[in-house]
């Protein structure tokens, strides 16, 4: 039992808990049966007799009716959620549905004018130009006949020169980037061309310019949707160059929303100046890895949270040991813990449910119910900081992993809480981006009892479709060994597990042994107080004797009595000196005793000390302790609102020590021969060690051990408390990150105030 | 899909497939909201609240189609948009089309459907793995055991008493609301 002291490391208790709820799990299973009686009830399935038995008990105890009552309504209630789910997920599939047929129909379209070479780099000055008036045009398109369309005469000319031999990035005016490595045009003899070429970019990627340009959108007799319109052609010496099919270039057009089947055509120029739109082929972007430690794979919000609650955002190595910690969540222990905690919770239904139902007594409530540990939740509830862990390292340098394309899903990922999903991406290095994206858009299934029963019922994360439109592909040139990749992948995965596992059993099991070595501190210390009170007491009841015992001009019998608490005043019914000395010996009160036979006086006066502490509201802890001459210890001065009061007994010559901690700092005062009366002290500050020192320069030798013990508890204690205070912020660190790590994690049911704590004060 | 065909679907409770199924018809009662003052969510609102009705209503031993399927979720839908525009106290378009169903046919689910709606919003707020567990078992009456190895639990054993935690979770948080 850790009492008291119980802190909110309640995971520590658990193990033995473990132990005693699985011993009781064949007991349950029969009690369960009686917990299931409502819900049979309901469910019309108790035979006639129970029913009506059942029925009768329901009618005597309104508490009960009311518990059948709030079931009905429940399972009411789920399934309406149930039917709202589905409902919901009948909405999404039909808009689906429907934009499949639609897709299938028309096909929407970005329109590219004929592409054969490309350009960029200087944008050469622009001649004048009339507005509306045709620009002039070489004799021969790009495909070297005379046919030219409406959109080449009436599209302003965009021209760069660049070096056919170098790597060149060119900007459109309306935003088009292309990229065009080295070498990628080739001269009529089918060679790359060297030096100088000029490339001749024309766009109409808004309504306007593609009006102005007469350009349709229209694919045979269908009409497309366009997301913009581009033509690319260069030249040497006025002859076109060729794109080299195994060198292409690579643009990207500028659009407000990229929508799923958007597909590139190319633009066949009709005799009536028109433009076809044919040979239509998805879009497919290759992906730039970049250096995958410089990306964000921590769940959305992870980092801005903390950095909200004041903690460094850029301590990789404290973000990492915080978010890798939650990968013990799934463990095997973790499991077991779960069981554990349901088994906790059974029992503790069934032991309500049985007084309640059985004895028709009180009505249930949860007051009595404390779970073992209140963060337990059923998993899985996210994505597994371990296999996060298992990627975001080199070994997955240049894959499709390292790259901003990546860095962009994960949101998404974390927010499905599916790590199936995850697991797609990286056992599928080798694809397209966006083909994995749409394997995860649509309903999967890959469950080792799949059956039509369970059709259905992974349904898929549509919100993928948006990232599949994107067309993004892979890391040309990446990494392309994706099978050791994988092992790769499954192996640490699992690794960083078990490892971060250790880790954090280990810890806590350190704060288990830590709370039982606190429990065993604190049981030692009140024993030695009680100890050293039963002792104090004799010594003083002793001096006491021995002085009313000469006032009244008396032998003092022996032996002296041993045992003062159990002194029963009244138990022959005449009182003798001895009992009024210990009574007042008790109470710390004045005897004053008159001998019935000789008329002869006692008196042994017992007059208050109260001692006030200025600034006492500064400190954290203040002690005060008188140190009797004629005793082997020390008097703890009890704390009364803030000022301490205790009964000076006239026969002793009391010392004084005063004793203060503020946060590491320690404060000190003693005083010699106190007598009683109202003391106003000003502690001064001081170290530990000077404590030491003085206490015991003052106190006898018998009282000094004892003081010294005194303090070094008090140490302890203080030690004690700042660990406390770091599990405290451990705790609190970790519920408050919890949610964002494991977005689809419930909250915590229970409440968790029942959990005292220990405190130092 | 044929009506009939719906309402045999019905009966062998393949609620996935109705509901996609009957979002066809949602464009017209869309409309209808729209043009009476409500947003395109009022619509998504009023048209599933609608299938439920229509669905449990359709789901009894006892229930005979008086009319298409279309106008009969229409009406409802109707009545349950002009029903929320009274309550807030807003003027009813007269442009609401009425059509020939007789509402006392579903007015009484209705109100049955509103008041369950308490007990609906304490079971979608537990957490999403107890509401899976609960939907799962109570209202796709899927296997404990069957469950278990979806959702991750050790044994069935696990499954059900975590199932009564939620259970017993939700009925306090009903409590609560209801006192």
């Amino acid at each position: 039992m850790l009492g008291d002291s119980q802190i909110k490391a309640e995971s520590i208790t658990i193990l033995t808990k473990i132990i005693h709820n699985y011993k009781n799990i064949h007991a349950m299973r029969k009690e369960l049966e009686l917990i299931e009686t409502i819900e049979n009830y309901l469910k019309g399935n108790l035979s006639e007799t129970d029913k009506v038995a059942f029925e009768k008990k329901i009618n005597e105890n309104p508490e009960l009716k009311k518990e059948v009552e709030l079931q009905k309504q429940i399972l009411k209630g789920i399934e309406r959620t149930g039917l709202k789910q589905s409902a919901k997920q009948g909405f999404k599939k039909h808009k689906f549905n429907k934009g499949l047929k639609n897709w299938g129909l028309g096909g929407l379209a970005v329109a590219v004018i004929a592409l054969s070479s490309v350009f960029v780099y200087n944008n050469v000055a622009k001649s004048e130009h009339k507005e509306n008036a045709a620009y002039d045009l070489p004799e021969l398109n790009e495909q070297g006949e005379k046919l030219w369309s409406d959109a080449d005469k009436y599209l302003e000319p965009q021209n760069f020169e660049l070096n056919a031999d170098q790597d060149t990035v060119v900007e459109t005016a309306d935003g088009i980037v292309i990229a065009i490595p080295a070498n990628s045009f080739l001269d009529a003899n089918g060679q790359p061309a060297k030096g100088k070429i000029q490339l001749e970019v024309k766009e109409a990627l808004n309504a306007s310019d593609i009006m102005k340009a007469g350009l349709n959108t229209k694919s045979g007799d269908k009409l497309l949707e366009t997301g913009g319109m581009f033509y690319i052609n260069a030249r040497q010496d006025g002859a076109s160059l060729k794109i080299d099919s195994k060198n292409p270039l690579y643009a990207e057009v500028p659009t407000d929303e990229v929508k799923p089947g958007m597909q590139l055509f190319e633009g066949k120029r009709l005799a009536d100046g028109s433009i076809d739109w044919v040979n239509p082929k998805p879009i497919v972007k290759d992906l730039i890895p970049v250096d995958i430690l410089s990306l964000n794979f921590y769940p959305p919000n992870y980092l801005d949270s903390l950095k909200s609650w004041g903690y460094n955002k850029k301590d990789k190595k404290f973000t990492d040991s915080l978010y890798y910690s939650f990968a013990s969540y799934f463990t095997e222990e973790y499991n077991k813990l779960l069981e554990a905690e349901a088994v906790n919770h059974m029992n503790w239904l069934f032991n309500k449910a049985a007084n309640n139902i059985y004895s028709q007594q009180d009505r249930l409530d949860t007051t009595g119910y404390k779970p073992i540990n209140n963060n337990l939740f059923t998993g899985p509830f996210g994505i597994n900081p371990s296999k996060i862990k298992a990627i975001w390292n080199e070994k997955f340098q240049n894959t499709l992993l390292a790259t901003r394309e990546f860095e962009e899903r994960l949101p998404f990922i974390f927010r499905t809480c599916d790590n199936e999903v995850l697991d797609m991406y990286i056992n599928n290095l080798d694809k397209n981006l966006s083909s994995i994206d749409s394997m995860v858009a649509q309903p999967f299934n890959n469950l080792p009892q799949a059956t039509e029963e369970w059709d259905g019922y992974k349904k898929g994360y549509p919100e993928f479709l948006k990232f599949a439109a994107r067309g993004d592909g892979k890391v040309k040139n990446g990494n392309t060994n994706v099978r050791l990749l994988k092992a790769y992948y499954e192996q640490k995965s699992k690794m960083y597990a078990d490892a971060i596992a250790k880790t954090q059993n280990e810890f806590w099991q350190k704060q288990v042994d830590a709370n039982l070595k606190a429990e065993e501190k604190r049981a030692n210390y009140s024993e030695k107080d009680i100890v050293r009170l039963e002792d104090n007491f004799k010594k003083e009841l002793n001096v006491n004797l021995d002085e009313a015992y000469r006032q009244l001009g008396k032998k003092r019998p022996r032996p002296t009595p041993e045992a003062p608490y159990g002194v029963h005043i009244t138990t022959t019914g005449w009182l003798n000196v001895d009992t009024y000395v210990i009574e007042s010996t008790l109470t710390r009160t004045t005897l004053d005793y008159t001998d019935p036979q000789t008329g002869k006086k006692a008196v042994i006066k017992y007059e208050p000390l109260t001692v006030s502490i200025s600034d006492y509201k500064n400190y954290d802890r203040v002690l005060v302790y008188l140190l009797p001459e004629e005793l082997n210890s020390f008097m703890r001065v009890a704390n009364k609102n803030e000022v301490f009061e205790e009964k000076l007994n006239e026969l002793m010559t009391y010392k004084m020590i005063c004793i203060a901690y503020k946060g590491e700092e320690s404060f000190y005062f003693s005083q010699d021969n106190v007598k009683p009366g109202s003391l106003s002290v000003s502690l001064v500050k001081t170290t530990n060690a000077d404590i030491k020192t003085n206490v015991n320069k003052i106190s006898k030798r018998s009282q000094s051990k004892a003081m010294n013990d005194e303090l070094n508890y008090f140490a302890f204690e203080k030690e004690e408390a700042k660990r406390q205070v770091e599990l405290e912020k451990i705790n609190e660190l970790t519920n408050k990150i919890r949610p964002v790590i494991f977005p689809c994690m419930p909250a915590p049911v229970y409440d968790t105030t029942a959990t005292e704590k220990y405190s130092y004060k | 899909m044929e009506d009939q065909k719906i309402i045999d679907l019905i009966k062998s409770q393949k609620h996935d497939k109705v509901f996609t199924t009957l979002y066809k018809y949602f464009p017209v009662v869309k409309k209808m909201i729209l043009a009476n003052g409500g947003r395109s969510e009022d619509a998504e609102d009023i048209y599933q609240d609608a299938l439920i009705v229509f669905y449990k209503k359709a789901s009894a031993a006892d229930f005979q189609l008086t009319s298409s399927i279309n106008t009969y979720l229409y009406s409802i839908c109707r009545f349950m948009w002009s029903d929320q525009l009274k309550k807030q106290q807003k003027q009813i378009s007269t442009d609401i089309e009425k059509v020939e169903v007789n509402e006392s046919e579903f007015i009484s689910a209705i109100e049955t459907e509103n008041q369950l709606k308490l007990a609906e919003k304490v079971v979608s707020e537990l957490g999403e793995r107890c509401k899976e567990l609960l939907i799962l078992f109570y209202f796709q009456s899927k296997k404990l055991k069957d469950i278990a190895t979806k959702m991750g639990y050790n044994s069935e054993n696990t499954a059900k008493n975590q199932k009564y935690k939620c259970l017993e979770t939700a009925k306090l948080k009903l409590k609560a609301l209801q006192s």
